[in-house]
């Protein structure tokens, strides 16, 4: 898979939180990213299936819908079952039970906020199973 | 009058064990006799611990010893009490301020109402009580001199279930029956005062945690607003590690914005209180804790996506221990989001009603089942299963009954949903100038 063409689904209610995955993954090489702002709006890209989608980066806890329905979602849809799932989220209490009901559903990593960009770049290599080139800073755009 | 003939009959240790029950070995069974004729005096002691005979005592004989009991006719009964006698009411003052101060009051007394010269019977019971309230006194007389009302008049009415009377002549029967009851109900009383110190005890074990749990649920909410404001610190500081020094002057500015939303969700927890701050009552404004509870709940108001409106905010003051009405609302707000899930409303409203300032949460979920309305506040009622402690709405309601002097109801609202009103009683000084 060419790095470039790969296309993530970012989803997150917190916007700073939102544009700093979008920054990093930008600092991996990621070129197509797009994103959501609720689990709503989200699974409406993943019905949508003329929307190229590679690679799901979703918040656990979300106002509206939670990051689960949205991975639901995706399992449930025949175009979209294999789709790479990465379940972001804070820590707290909840997260054992949280990490089998995710697990349940097939998630394909787990990650707790917050994460250095190190660790966070390592899972995504885990879960689409390619090396990324070394943070370039040109390839990211601040502010 | 005899002086200083108080004589100490203990039990006899080689007593068999067995024929005491468990359950009284421990009881205190120390009577006082008190009666100027030392013949019916030590009579007492031959009924009561059934020895055959008994020496009188010789007057004024302090350092003689008890005499030597003869074998007894029921093993049950002998030596079981610890019986002192005394012959003035001096004396028996001094062995009740003496068995006080050492821990081992008596349980009850024998009181002869004529005691000579000087002070009678029902003066010296008033005297003992002063000195141990807890003492059961049985007055023993002759003559019908004093009528049951005037004693009763005389000793006070927080005591009358403290004296008992016997007219003379008494059987043995009489005696024995009266030193078994209230040896009996002297120690169960005690007992009882145990447990509901034990009661007590437990029941503020119950109140921390649920306590606990409402800081718990607040702390998820925190806990999440942590990792947000945790990764975007971190994300703009490495992001622009080598970036252009503007770029890198907008991430510092982001970080401290963070930094600074950060400190206010840990001042948030504050209001959540400590344990001691939960009894400290003061004048606030009724609105405080409403808005606190909104505040610290604003995660999850957010994240089930519930609106809050706020009906009436009348500006008033209240003498209330704020952290312990910021426990009640969080709760209530709790319930009314497990009632509606997504996407609903709850009502808050403050209003000044008469002597009372009202406080009102109202949810629009499905409401409270009319078989439930009842016991929804009594301890350990639950609908969550084993989610839920059952003691919330329980404690929510001492809260403001117990520690506030209020009222708490609940009703179902006609159209929608439940109502939760409070009532909180107003000082009146407090708002004479609104």
């Amino acid at each position: 898979m060419d790095i470039s063409e790969t296309v993530v689904l970012v989803i997150d209610d917190d916007a700073m939180v939102r544009d700093i995955l979008i920054e990093y993954l930008k600092s991996f090489g990621f070129q197509k990213i797009i994103s959501a702002r609720n689990a709503q709006t989200a699974i409406n890209v993943v019905q949508d299936t003329k929307q190229r989608l590679d690679f799901i980066i979703s918040d656990w806890e979300m106002p509206g819908g939670d990051g689960l329905s949205v991975l639901q979602a995706v399992r449930k849809n025949v175009e979209r079952k294999d789709l790479k799932f990465m379940m972001v989220t804070s820590q707290n209490s909840m997260e054992r039970i949280k990490i089998s009901r995710a697990a349940k559903w097939k998630v394909d990593a787990y990650l707790i906020k917050p994460f250095r960009g190190q660790a966070f770049k390592e899972k995504v290599e885990e879960v689409l199973g390619f090396r990324m080139p070394l943070p370039n800073p040109a390839n990211k755009k601040t502010g | 009058m005899s002086q200083n003939t108080a004589k100490i009959l203990k039990p006899e240790s080689t007593l068999p064990s067995d024929i005491q029950t468990a359950s009284t070995k421990e009881w205190n069974k120390r009577i006082l006799i008190v009666d100027d004729e030392v013949e019916i005096a030590n009579s007492y002691v031959q009924i009561l611990n059934a020895p055959a005979n008994v020496t009188p005592i010789a007057r004024s004989s302090r350092s003689t010893p008890a005499p030597v009991a003869l074998p007894p006719t029921d093993p049950a009964r002998f030596n079981q009490y610890e019986i002192v006698v005394t012959h003035n009411a001096q004396d028996a003052l001094i062995q009740v301020r003496r068995a006080h101060a050492a821990g081992k009051p008596f349980a009850m007394g024998f009181f002869d109402v004529r005691l000579g010269a000087g002070m009678d019977g029902i003066e010296l019971v008033k005297e003992v009580h002063k000195l141990d309230p807890e003492l059961y006194a049985v007055f023993v007389t002759a003559y019908q001199d004093r009528s049951v009302d005037t004693i009763g008049k005389f000793l006070g009415t927080d005591k009358t279930d403290r004296w008992d009377y016997l007219t003379k002549p008494f059987s043995e029967g009489e005696i024995i029956q009266k030193a078994r009851n209230y040896i009996a109900l002297w120690n169960l009383r005690k007992e009882k005062e145990q447990k509901d110190i034990d009661l007590a005890e437990a029941h503020k074990r119950l109140q921390d945690g649920e306590r606990l749990n409402s800081v718990a649920v607040v702390a998820r909410g925190v806990a999440h607003e942590f990792g947000n404001i945790l990764m975007q610190i971190v994300g703009q500081a490495e992001l622009n590690m080598d970036s252009p020094p503007d770029d890198m002057r907008k991430a510092l500015t982001g970080i401290l914005q963070a930094s600074d939303i950060a400190t206010k969700v840990l001042d948030r927890f504050k209001h959540l209180g400590t344990k001691d701050e939960h009894i400290k009552r003061e004048l606030i404004w009724a609105v405080q804790p409403l808005e606190e509870s909104i505040q610290l709940m604003d995660y999850q108001l957010k994240l089930t996506k519930t609106k809050v409106c706020r009906i009436k905010s009348d500006k008033i003051q209240v003498m209330a221990a704020s952290a312990s009405l910021v426990q009640v609302f969080v709760n209530l707000i709790i319930n009314a989001l497990h009632a509606m899930g997504n996407g609903g409303q709850i009502d808050f409203s403050v209003a000044h009603v008469g002597n009372w300032v009202e406080l009102i949460v109202r949810d629009y979920g499905p409401g409270i089942p009319k078989e439930h309305l009842a016991k929804i506040m009594e301890p350990f009622f639950t609908t969550k299963g084993s989610k839920g402690t059952g003691l919330g709405l329980a404690i929510s309601r001492e809260i403001v009954e117990i520690e506030h002097g209020g009222q708490i109801r609940v009703q179902n609202n006609p159209h929608k949903g439940a109502e939760f009103i409070i009532r909180l009683p107003l000082n009146d000084a407090a708002n004479e100038e609104e």
